[in-house]
């Protein structure tokens, strides 16, 4: 297994630049995903780590070997596509081998090989297949038997389960994680999916228009985000935004906006110090981004609610219920938020009520770099 | 009660015009080859009344025998075949050849357009007006009367055409499968031969069945380069024509004996003509 690494990668396609100035190390045995929208270069990354694709500059280090005029083949390097990519004409047995047998591998040791591989992902019955015989989801065990079978140094997946149906994609997940725990892989993976990226890895890259947004653990990177984008790329339903003006009142915070009415939400230091903003915030004086995420905002009336002397009236305009939770659309003034609630709790839409903002949990942004103002 | 006028009884007016159209196309179509076979099959005399004998209602296999008995009819059959699959087989491979090469590298539009006109220049002229450079260049190089002569003609003439067609097919396999196979450690020429000629097989199948029929048929160059040794059937049919008779029993006879090889070709080519050989492979 290996460490990737990456130094001022760029990559530009004529007049577009793809990727720009990546600098990023991926540990050995190290899951990391590069998660963002289309094209915002996550798969342009793992074409020039693949060598599928020359970087217009920088140096792309494997196991501390410059890999940049190294053909594909010689990376020792395994790739799973989107689309499979399996060979029509060949069975699955030698879907899985080709690789060996192209490195000219004893047939007794491919054939052990390719048993083991399809052992553990439980196609060995399905050997003597061609593909179009194979369901979406046998397929895609094809191509990941196809990679783990080489032992290769690293493993790059281009969105492996984007083609599979809702269900099949979360069974595949959790096995995703499961077999490459097993062979210990450093693993390079890219998907649109935040979930995947949350679920899978040690670490999840958020990256757009080419560039790396925030680097962390899934949890981190969630809970504090380094920008507005990072903040509502992540998270389903997104993060609510709504530009605010704070100042500070009798030694409290007042957050206020065309639809936060003065006193509505006020801070304290502790609740400045929760957010880790209490160093910083000077700051917070001036207009700014307040950010808070569904979960984090508690709707009810006003008696349950109005704890902190602080609440926002609100009329519910959808109701969805999605089993575990309820998700509202709230109308707060001319402003629409998404509000996550308990199942159980009894909402209609129509209904009048009041928003608590969680205020450990809140989070503000500049309005012109749109930086996170804890950062 | 009325009739209630279903969408599917509306259709039926435009179906019955459809079944009309495709049979009087089927006619059109299937004709010639009715005429070419009763005709083989009809005496000299019937060949000629008017109006024609449409539905012949005797017939001779005098014309077939009489074919059969031109001397060295059995090399020109043969000479005709070992040209015909000799410069597909040539065309075919430097052709797809050609046309990976020219789907994988990657270039600029407007130059990869120019290239492709270039390659097609030469089909654009008429075959006749490059006849006297080739038949002066295949003198010179003491090729005249040999297969070779005809085999490098007809490769000439079917390349444009292979490399084009070819193209198209590689252009329309999945790039996914050629980037496995390049992350297999395929080199180039492993990648063409174990990956992208099994699966662009329906495209050469049909490249392979028109280049053969193109030089079975080919005349005006065989009737050019060739005299004897090399001569080829459909130089052999002309020869039923001059300017004292026109020979329509044994010129049928003769066609129609010339179709059956062709048939055989096709037939054996068909079977890789199975569309969706590369269903399963990538999932769009």
């Amino acid at each position: 297994m290996a460490q990737i690494r990456y130094q001022h990668v760029g990559k530009r396609f004529g007049a577009v630049q793809a990727l720009e100035d990546l600098n990023l190390v991926v540990e050995d045995r190290e899951f990391v995903t590069l998660v963002g929208p289309s094209g915002c270069g996550k798969s342009t990354t793992l074409n020039l780590t693949a060598g599928l694709e020359d970087p217009s500059q920088g140096e792309i280090y494997i196991d501390d070997q410059l890999v940049n005029a190294v053909p594909p083949g010689k990376r020792d390097i395994a790739m799973v596509f989107q689309s499979y990519a399996l060979y029509p004409h060949k069975t699955v047995r030698d879907n899985i081998g080709f690789g060996l047998k192209v490195r000219k591998m004893p047939r007794a040791e491919i054939e052990s090989r390719v048993q083991q591989a399809a052992q553990s992902l439980e196609i060995d019955h399905l050997l003597d297949r061609k593909p179009r015989q194979l369901s979406g989801g046998q397929r895609q065990r094809v191509a990941l038997g196809r990679a783990i079978t080489r032992n290769p140094k690293a493993f790059l997946l281009d969105e492996p389960l984007s083609n599979l149906d809702a269900k099949l994609r979360i069974q595949m997940r959790a096995e995703l994680k499961l077999l490459f725990a097993r062979v210990e892989g450093t693993v390079l993976y890219v998907t649109h999916d935040q979930a995947e990226a949350m679920t899978l890895s040690d670490r999840v890259v958020v990256m757009h228009q080419g560039q790396v947004q925030q680097v962390g653990p899934p949890l981190e990177v969630y809970n504090r985000p380094r920008n507005l984008f990072v903040a509502g790329f992540l998270g389903s339903p997104n993060m609510n935004f709504l530009d605010c003006h704070l100042h500070v009142q009798d030694g409290l915070w007042q957050v206020q906006g065309e639809d936060l009415p003065e006193g509505a939400l006020t801070l304290t230091e502790a609740d400045l110090e929760a957010m880790d903003l209490l160093a910083h915030r000077d700051r917070l004086l001036g207009a700014a981004i307040l950010g808070i995420r569904p979960e984090d905002i508690a709707f009810g009336p006003r008696a349950e609610t109005d704890t902190a002397g602080s609440g926002l009236p609100c009329q519910v305009i959808v109701v969805e219920p999605m089993g575990s939770m309820n998700i509202l659309v709230v109308a707060l003034g001319r402003q629409r938020l998404m509000v996550s609630t308990g199942p159980d709790q009894d909402v209609r839409a129509g209904e009048q009520g009041w928003l608590t903002f969680n205020r450990a949990k809140l989070h503000f942004f500049h309005r012109d770099t749109e930086l996170n103002l804890r950062t | 009660m009325a009739a209630v006028r279903t969408f599917v009884s509306q259709q039926r007016p435009g179906r019955l015009l459809l079944y009309l159209v495709t049979a009087a196309v089927l006619v059109a179509v299937a004709f010639p080859a009715y005429w070419l076979v009763t005709t083989a099959f009809k005496y000299e005399v019937d060949t000629i009344v008017s109006p024609p004998i449409i539905l012949p209602l005797r017939g001779t296999l005098r014309n077939f025998t009489d074919v059969l008995r031109v001397e060295h009819i059995g090399q020109f059959f043969l000479n005709s075949a070992l040209i015909a699959l000799v410069s597909t087989g040539l065309g075919v491979l430097l052709g797809s050849m050609a046309a990976y090469a020219l789907s994988k590298v990657y270039m600029a539009y407007r130059i990869r357009q120019v290239i492709m006109i270039w390659i097609l220049i030469v089909r654009i002229f008429p075959p006749i007006t490059t006849a006297i450079p080739y038949f002066v260049i295949i003198r010179g190089l003491n090729l005249s009367d040999t297969h070779v002569a005809l085999i490098l003609t007809h490769t000439a003439f079917t390349l444009p055409f292979v490399i084009w067609l070819m193209l198209g097919f590689f252009q329309d396999l999945p790039d996914a499968i050629d980037k496995a196979a390049v992350m297999d450690g395929c080199s180039l020429w492993q990648r063409f031969c174990q990956i992208t000629l099994p699966l662009a097989l329906p495209g050469i199948a049909v490249t392979a069945i028109f280049t053969f029929i193109f030089s079975w048929n080919e005349f005006l160059y065989a009737s050019m380069l060739t005299s004897r040794t090399a001569k080829t059937l459909p130089v052999v049919i002309a020869g039923y024509m001059s300017d004292k008779f026109l020979r329509w029993g044994e010129m049928s006879a003769l066609a129609a004996m010339m179709v059956v090889p062709v048939m055989i070709f096709a037939g054996l080519t068909q079977r890789y003509l199975v569309r969706g050989l590369t269903f399963g492979a990538v999932k769009e």
